[in-house]
Parts: C-alpha cells; sequence; structure tokens
C-alpha cells in the first residue's frame, strides 16, 4: 500500500516536472521566434515534409471518413424518415469534427513521430552540439522552422480534407443512395456556415501546433542511445494525440459551448 | 606564457553522481595538448563543459580571459567562433550534403556566394586529403575514416584559433588512423592553432602532444610534458601506456 502511494507521488512529482519542462519549452518558442536569425529555407523543407506529404494520408483519411458517415447517417436516419438530412450531416460533421481531428491524429502519427525520431538522433549522436558550436541556436535552427510549418500547413491540410470528405460523401449519396446530385450539394450549402469551417481551422491551427511542439519537446529531452530515440518517437504520438483530443473538447466549448 | 584556455576547480555532477571532480588545466597558446584516460573516466564530458555545451556544477572555464558563462551571447558567439571542434561520433549533420556540412558554419556566420563557399569547401577537403568528388555525397554514403577527415574538413574551414579532436582515430585501422593524425599536425601547423586532442590511442599521443594531461575516474592524475611520461612514477598512467606497448611488441 505504501509503495502504491509511494509510486503515485514519485509519479504526480516526475509529472508535474514535465509539465513544467514543456510549459519551458513552449516558452522559448515564443521567446525565439521574434529574434534574428530565420531560417527561410528550413521553413519551406518543413512545409514540405509537413504539409506536402501529408497530402496523401489526409486525403484518404478523408474521404473514406466521408463516405462511411454518408451510409452510416443514410441508415441510421432512414429509421426516422430523415434520409433528408444525409448531406447536411456530412458537411457539418467532417468540417467541424471529422476533418481536424483525424487529420491531426494522422498528422501526429506522421510527423510527430518523425520529428522526434530525427530530433532525437540528432541528440544522441551529439548533431545538437555541433549545432551550437557552430553558434546556431538549436531551438532557431530546428524547433521554430518545424512548429511555424505546423502552424501553417494543418489549416491547409484541413481545408483540403474537409472538401475531399464531403465529395466522398456525395459520392455515396449520389451513387449508391440514389440522390440528385444538384440536391445533394445545394443541402450541403444550405445549411453549412462560415463558423463552422473557422472552428475547423482553428482547432487544425491548434493541433499543428501540439504535434509539432511534442514532437521538437520529445526529441530534445530524448534518452541515450536507440532505446531512448524509440521512447521519444512513442511518447510524441501518444501524448500529442491525447493532447488533440482534450484540446479539441475545449475548442468545441467556446466555439459552440452555450 | 599566455594561456588561452583556463580550467579552474571544474567539477560536473549528473544525478549527484561527481563525474569530473574538481579539475584544474591551464592551456597556453600554440601547445599541443593531448587528454589521454580511460573510457568512461569523463574526457568528452570536459570538453563540452569547455565548450558550454553543458553547464559545469562547480568551477569556472575562462577561454581567452572570459567566462562563457557570464558574459553576453554576443560574446559566446565570438568565443565559439574561435573554436574548431571535431566530435567523438563525428556528428555530421546526416540530412545534408557534405558541402553543406564543411561550409556550415560560414554560411551561418557570413554571406558568401555558393561559388566562394565552394572554392573553399574544395580546398577544406584538399587539406584532408578527400576528392571534390565527394561534396554532394550524403555522410552516410562514406566510410567511416571518410567521415572523420569530412568532420575535420568541417572543422577547419574557418581557420580556428582553437581545435578540439575527440577521439580522431577510434575505429580506424593502423595506416588511416596514422594518416588522420598526420593531418592534423599539418592542419594545426599550418593555422597555427591550439590544440587539444583526446585519445586513448598511444600513437595519437606520440605524434600530437607536446604536453599531456591524463584524466582518472574525473581527475586530472598526471600532466606534463610528453618526453616526462617516461619518467612518471603514476601506477595508473604506466599501465595505461604499457599495456599498449606490450601489445605493440607482439603484433
Ligand atoms: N549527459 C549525461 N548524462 C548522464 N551521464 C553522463 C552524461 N554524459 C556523460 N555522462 C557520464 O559521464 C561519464 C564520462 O563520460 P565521457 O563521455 O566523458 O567518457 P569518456 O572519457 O569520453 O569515455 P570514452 O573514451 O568511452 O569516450 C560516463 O560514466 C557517462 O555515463
Ligand atoms: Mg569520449
Amino acid at each position: 500500500m505504501t509503495n502504491l502511494i509511494q509510486n503515485l507521488g514519485k509519479f504526480t512529482l516526475i509529472s508535474l516536472s514535465n509539465i513544467g519542462k514543456l510549459i519551458f519549452f513552449a516558452s522559448e518558442f515564443f521567446y525565439w521566434i521574434f529574434r534574428k536569425p530565420f531560417f527561410g529555407n528550413q521553413l519551406f523543407r518543413q512545409i514540405f515534409e509537413i504539409g506536402y506529404l501529408s497530402l496523401p494520408v489526409v486525403g484518404l483519411t478523408a474521404i473514406f471518413s466521408g463516405m462511411v458517415l454518408a451510409i452510416q447517417s443514410y441508415t441510421g436516419f432512414a429509421r426516422l424518415g430523415a434520409e433528408d438530412a444525409v448531406a447536411t450531416v456530412v458537411v457539418l460533421s467532417v468540417t467541424r469534427e471529422l476533418g481536424p481531428v483525424l487529420a491531426g491524429l494522422m498528422v501526429a502519427g506522421r510527423v510527430g513521430a518523425s520529428i522526434a525520431a530525427e530530433i532525437g538522433t540528432m541528440k544522441v549522436s551529439e548533431q545538437i552540439d555541433a549545432l551550437y558550436v557552430m553558434s546556431t541556436r538549436p531551438i532557431q535552427f530546428l524547433v521554430i522552422p518545424r512548429i511555424l510549418a505546423g502552424i501553417i500547413c494543418l489549416p491547409v491540410l484541413v481545408l483540403i480534407g474537409d472538401i475531399i470528405g464531403i465529395m466522398g460523401g456525395w459520392i455515396i449519396g449520389v451513387y449508391q443512395l440514389g440522390f440528385n446530385s444538384y440536391i445533394y450539394i445545394d443541402r450541403t450549402l444550405e445549411y453549412l456556415e462560415l463558423i463552422d469551417v473557422l472552428q475547423g481551422l482553428a482547432k487544425a491551427t491548434v493541433f499543428g501546433f501540439i504535434i509539432t511542439l511534442i514532437g521538437c519537446f520529445q526529441g530534445f529531452n530524448c534518452g541515450q542511445g536507440a532505446r531512448g530515440v524509440g521512447k521519444a518517437t512513442t511518447n510524441a504520438v501518444v501524448i500529442s494525440s491525447i493532447l488533440i483530443l482534450i484540446s479539441n473538447y475545449f475548442i468545441t466549448t467556446i466555439f459552440f459551448g452555450n | 606564457m599566455k594561456s588561452i584556455i583556463e580550467i579552474l576547480n571544474l567539477s560536473k555532477n549528473f544525478d549527484n553522481k561527481n563525474i569530473l571532480n574538481k579539475i584544474n588545466l591551464k592551456i597556453t597558446k600554440g601547445e599541443s595538448l593531448v587528454i589521454i584516460g580511460k573510457s568512461g573516466s569523463g574526457k568528452s564530458l570536459l570538453m563540452k563543459c569547455v565548450l558550454g555545451i553543458l553547464k559545469p556544477s562547480q568551477g569556472e572555464i575562462l577561454i581567452k580571459n572570459k567566462n562563457f558563462f557570464s558574459v553576453k551571447r554576443d560574446e559566446q558567439d565570438l568565443i565559439l567562433k574561435s573554436i574548431g571542434v571535431t566530435f567523438q561520433g563525428n556528428a555530421l549533420f546526416d540530412s545534408m550534403r557534405i558541402w553543406e556540412n564543411i561550409s556550415f558554419k560560414l554560411s551561418q556566420n557570413n554571406f558568401f556566394k555558393f561559388s566562394q563557399l565552394k572554392e573553399k569547401v574544395e580546398f577544406s577537403l584538399n587539406q584532408v586529403g578527400l576528392s571534390n568528388s565527394i561534396m554532394y555525397q550524403f555522410p552516410s554514403q562514406l566510410s567511416g575514416g571518410m567521415q572523420k577527415r569530412v568532420a575535420i574538413a568541417r572543422a577547419i574551414i574557418d581557420e580556428p584559433e582553437i581545435l578540439f579532436f575527440d577521439e580522431p582515430t577510434s575505429g580506424l585501422d593502423p595506416v588511416t588512423g596514422n594518416k588522420i593524425n598526420s593531418l592534423i599536425i599539418d592542419n594545426v601547423k599550418r593555422l597555427g592553432s591550439t590544440s587539444i586532442t583526446i585519445t586513448h590511442d598511444l600513437s595519437s599521443l606520440n605524434k600530437i602532444a607536446n604536453k599531456v594531461a591524463m584524466i582518472n575516474e574525473g581527475k586530472i592524475i598526471w600532466y606534463g610534458e610528453k618526453q616526462d611520461l617516461k619518467k612518471s612514477k603514476n601506477k595508473t598512467l604506466n599501465e595505461f601506456i604499457n599495456i599498449d606497448s606490450d601489445v605493440r611488441i607482439k603484433t
């Protein structure tokens, strides 16, 4: 019993100290982002890696989610005789929730892991030390371009994902469920408000920040050797996924809470 | 003589474990210090403290009479600019091509045209006996010995006053190791730099050193001129030197 309490206490202390470290790390980002030099070419490289190379994953996730959503809501609403609502349900679910959350989780798996692994490897092989002795701040060279790229790319990815997801719903609606294409599109746009899309993009921006911040943080705090890198990678994915789901709740509350 | 690096009472602990214990060391301008010691004795750690990568738990380090941790960032940059380093594992940036690796320091600190950078990289590559044809390759495409050479080329490109080499010959065959030793001597002489070489390779010690310091369990247990090594009565030092000569006689 005392053992349990001891372990619990230890766990709490370690968690608190890690949260403290993370907050410090995030504040370093905001401090250094306004200071020279700015590594523009690194930013472009990261936009390519984080944004462009995530397109297939996000696109595939979106189209199949949109398709499933159309089938599910059709069969569900058929029991109430409300099949007409399919288009509206698809567009609202995709723009408000599924688009940003699924894209966020997929990118967390793809990008968060690779950032943690790359920076972690650089740390254990002394490349970060080498950067530092060549008068280059690792936070400016490695962290700021990645986080900025995350903040820029995620909303764009989500916007593209939204469109693809809605198209997925439309394909099922028109070719399988027999809706008239014009009516389906009309219904899609009828109840969609700007705030739905904006809320989704706000979420995406926050998720982009979370994924890249946690990836960088785990990389920099990576333990020794290949084991350390492996653990940092896992942690990056798990922690950023959880934070995405938690922040998703809070952002939703802020926008539509009352 | 004027000392370019002064280490005063330096201690470093990790999690209450004492690794470096009250190290005192003066390095004079122009000298060639070799630091020897068993694996895990704290040699690399000492170098990282001197470079300001790790903060000492106690003590002071003066580089050109400036305490690294109490000066402003601009001055830290200036101090770092006068230092070239090769790390134990080379620490080449594996996402960058060889020419980007070698010119990294120059391109961060100054603005050069690509043709100028290329010229300097070619010169640096030639100084370490590598051909220009590897410029566009990645570090992972080179052998261990070539990577060491690239690391040296990267360290010397801006002609630093002080050069650190952490185990420059480890993991290399004796012939290649010997070539690396010569490269270090030639380049240090050409640049007139002060050099600090960490090694457990006795042939490096013989070739490179004029001063020798031995670290054991975080303490300096011997320091002096190379020619005085043989006269030493320190057991740990003698053991360290003689094991190697035994091996050499037999083979
Ligand atoms: N960042 C660190 N955190 C914890 N312990 C460390 C750290 N860096 C070094 N140590 C410990 O300090 C000791 C000395 O390490 P160091 O790398 O300086 O040895 P070394 O003399 O260079 O050995 P080698 O010849 O094998 O390179 C080791 O026991 C190591 O575990
Ligand atoms: Mg070492």
